[in-house]
């Protein structure tokens, strides 16, 4: 059997949350020496795990080393390689924004045409140009020029960034922002409008080896259908109301009066045995209730007789196809 | 019309092409400028900045980095300069490969030809550039061309007309610049709400502004020995800046009123004829500068006329954009079908940042052979092939010799060869055959007549 390189983030930001969102989806990932750089997935066999750094994790799948990988969307847009497919660009976790950041002193600047006046009384009274320490070079000039500065130098830079204006060998930075933290730490403000690229991880993989690899394929719809039924589980709760009617029917009409109360389907209703009490025999409906209407929906049921209600999270929601996967095939064709 | 993709065929377009340019910009006088191929890349980032400084190909050599040029403008003004700025007018032409790096592109390299003409203030200048745009393209046969005329000069001088300081002007004409969709009056009132910075719902806080006036405390405490803290600027630079722009939200009134001005200004046009005096009228206030401004634009036009340019393909818009940066007067494109085939303009203050004590009045244009569709008529008029005598294992090579010399002699390109191939004549004994007749030596005018009566067919 063929196998499957997965390459997955080894250290940075995303490195654990990585392996947390995996276990969620129910794809543990196993390391057996914390040093290595391999690993395993139990419940796709045929998958092997490389441990490389984000960029790294983008290069390897853009070489065919690795047929799929899980990076940051900033590395792919700094770094974009012809054959590198987005699958999957909303996993909903490390998210992170690249931002344009000046020195708080700089109490003249709010925006990015104020910035770009400041550029010019750089390059008109100091005669020279504004300097920004970043790591991300095509995306920052990609961004400065659109927004009328041209009259800059690239600090090329390895971490850190923030420090470079302190230091003195910037004047500007532009860097990845998670709480803005560091910024302030380091007397720095983002720009409101200087947001380049609002960035989370995402799922990659290689064009040419998702056609030409059915293995490849395979192992992307396995990882898929997890990830979108956990991703759209996370979004779920599961009710279980008792709830006291004629008859099952009864129930049912009162529970689907209601469209946030009748479920990803309709409501299950099960009697209750042995609960029996006079006129009115006891059910038990089962439904799943979107989170955001979940109050919403609780409210409704005890309005319409029902009690003892408890909720438990849902795992997974697996619909006909993986949607993902769906539109993956259809990127391919 | 047709667009080449055979790469052969393009390049003996192209080289053609540059020839009748060549040609045409001779007969105005213009001397062959030519420049290093390597020059320092800080000559080329004066004028374009990080917009060529991606697109560069460099090379670090004895601590200095080079650039292969991507154009023949800096380097033309700074040799001008070089020489002392109160030289003569000088008339150059340039053409040869210029180099950028641009992934959309086949080549790194591609041809350019235009020229300079520098130390001639004035229309006649400007007027002799465009003509000369225009004479060029219909040397080359194309006809169905336009050439919009428009003058940086008056759009600046109209924006502050309303109190638009120069600062304010360059960045909301570069902001113009870069616009790929069509100029609206909305998208130009955002602009200036984010450039005057009027206050947002969250900074109208109190907290902001708490915020500001602390930071603006410890601004003022601030040495000029801990500028490096504040990284690269004085404390007295902020707190200028801030003050101007404070000032210019006390006008943001009046400034409002110039971009409503500029989103109607910018898509005026108009075709020769109509009066010119009604941009005036779009004015403010009476101007005279604006009106000799406007009146500059008809005198360029009546006087390109004068060079034969037929004046229905001439265009005035007044707010045409292309590099506000540069630009300092009256600027031009010229057009085929929307494609750009050349352009150009007055770029007076150029030659100051290149380190000039004074201003030197420059004009210049450039054609982009390119990007251009070309015209099928050209391509088919283009140079003949090389004429080939092939010959055969009978054929006298000294004969042979005479035959190539003889036919040089009258201007004919001519090659030998011992491949047979669709263009290549027969040599047989000493008797080239051409169209089954076989011609000796003393038939060669009649054998000349022949071949043009062949490659007329």
């Amino acid at each position: 059997m063929n196998r499957v390189m997965f390459a997955l983030p080894s250290k940075g930001a995303i490195a654990e949350p990585t392996l947390n969102f995996l276990q969620d989806c129910g794809l543990r990932v196993d390391k057996p020496n914390p040093r290595q750089y391999i690993g395993t997935i139990p419940a796709i066999p045929s998958v092997d795990v490389l441990f490389q750094r984000v960029i790294d994790v983008l290069y390897k799948v853009a070489d065919g080393t690795a047929k799929l990988g899980v990076t940051g969307l900033d590395v792919v847009a700094e770094y974009g390689q012809d054959d590198v497919i987005v699958i999957h660009d909303n996993l909903n976790y490390g998210h992170c924004k690249l931002v344009v950041a000046v020195p708080e002193a700089w109490i003249d600047v709010e925006n990015m045409i104020d910035l770009a006046e400041v550029a010019l009384d750089f390059r008109e009274t100091k005669l020279r140009n504004l300097r920004v320490a970043t790591t991300y070079p095509n995306k920052t000039r990609e961004f400065l020029h659109k927004n009328g500065i041209h009259h800059f130098s690239i600090v090329a830079a390895e971490g850190a960034i923030e420090a470079a204006p302190t230091i003195g060998y910037a004047d500007i930075v532009v860097d990845l922002v998670q709480t803005g933290t560091t910024l302030r730490e380091n007397h720095l403000k983002p720009l409101p409008d200087g947001v380049i690229i609002n960035s989370q991880a995402c799922l990659i993989g290689s064009r040419q080896m998702l056609q030409e690899h059915p293995e490849a394929m395979n192992a992307a719809r396995i990882l898929l259908e997890h990830i979108d039924a956990a991703l759209l589980g996370k979004t779920y709760t599961q009710l279980t109301v008792n709830i006291a009617g004629e008859n099952a029917e009864d129930i049912g009409r009162k529970i689907s009066l209601n469209p946030l109360t009748r479920g990803l389907q309709g409501p299950t209703i099960a009697p209750i045995f042995g609960s029996d009490s006079g006129a009115a025999q006891w059910f038990t409906v089962t439904l799943i209730i979107p989170n955001k209407s979940l109050l919403e929906a609780i409210e409704y049921l005890r309005s319409v007789g029902g009690t003892q209600i408890s909720a438990v999270p849902v795992r997974y929601v697996f619909l006909n196809e993986s949607p993902t996967f769906a539109r993956l095939v259809a990127a391919l064709a | 019309m047709v667009a080449i993709t055979d790469r052969a065929r393009e390049i003996l377009f192209i080289r053609h092409s540059v020839e009748i340019i060549e040609n045409v910009l001779a007969g105005f006088g213009y001397e062959r400028f030519d420049a290093p191929i390597l020059q320092p890349s800080e000559l080329f980032l004066t004028r374009a900045g990080d917009l060529i400084a991606d697109h560069l190909l460099t090379l670090d050599y004895r601590n200095q980095r080079l650039a292969l040029r991507p154009e023949f403008t800096s380097p033309a003004v700074a040799a001008y300069i070089r020489n002392g700025a109160d030289q003569p007018v000088i008339r150059w032409s340039f053409s040869g490969p210029v180099f950028e790096d641009r992934p959309s592109e086949d080549s790194l390299q591609t041809e350019s030809v235009g020229a300079e003409l520098l130390g001639m203030p004035g229309r006649f200048a400007e007027a002799e550039i465009i003509a000369l745009a225009g004479l060029a393209a219909e040397q080359l046969g194309i006809a169905g061309y336009e050439i919009a005329i428009g003058h940086v000069g008056l759009t600046r001088h109209l924006l502050a007309q309303f109190g638009l300081d120069a600062r304010a002007q360059r960045l909301l004409l570069n902001f113009l610049n870069h616009q790929t969709e069509p100029v609206t009056a909305e998208l130009l009132l955002n602009w200036l709400e984010k450039f005057v910075a009027l206050p947002t719902a969250q900074q109208a806080g109190e907290e902001a502004e708490d915020h500001q006036s602390r930071v603006l405390q410890a601004l003022m405490k601030t040495t000029d020995a801990d500028a490096m803290a504040i990284s690269g600027r004085t404390r007295d630079e902020i707190l200028e800046r801030l003050l101007r722009k404070q000032q210019r939200l006390v006008t943001y009134e009046r400034l409002s009123e110039a971009v409503n001005f500029l989103a109607n200004y910018a898509s005026l046009t108009a075709p020769l004829g109509e009066d010119w005096l009604e941009t005036a009228a779009l004015l403010p206030a009476p101007d005279e500068r604006a009106k000799a401004l406007v009146d500059e634009m008809h005198q360029v036009v009546s006087m390109v006329t004068a060079y034969g340019i037929d004046h229905q393909k001439l265009v005035i818009k007044p707010a045409l954009a292309r590099s506000w940066d540069y630009y300092s007067g009256i600027v031009f494109e010229l057009r085929v079908n929307g494609t750009l085939f050349a352009g150009g303009g007055r770029y007076d203050d150029f030659a100051e940042l290149l380190g000039s004590p004074r201003e030197v009045p420059a004009v210049g244009l450039a054609f982009y052979l390119n990007n251009t569709i070309l015209a099928k008529e050209l391509i088919e008029a283009a140079p003949p092939q090389t004429l080939k005598i092939q010959l055969t294992p009978t054929s006298d090579n000294s004969a042979a010799v005479l035959w190539a010399q003889k036919l040089r002699a009258l201007g004919l390109k001519i090659a030998v060869t011992e491949t047979a191939s669709p263009d290549s004549y027969l040599l047989q004994g000493d008797q080239l055959v051409v169209n089954s007749r076989a011609y000796r030596l003393d038939e060669i005018p009649t054998l000349v007549d022949a071949l043009k009566e062949k490659s007329a067919s």
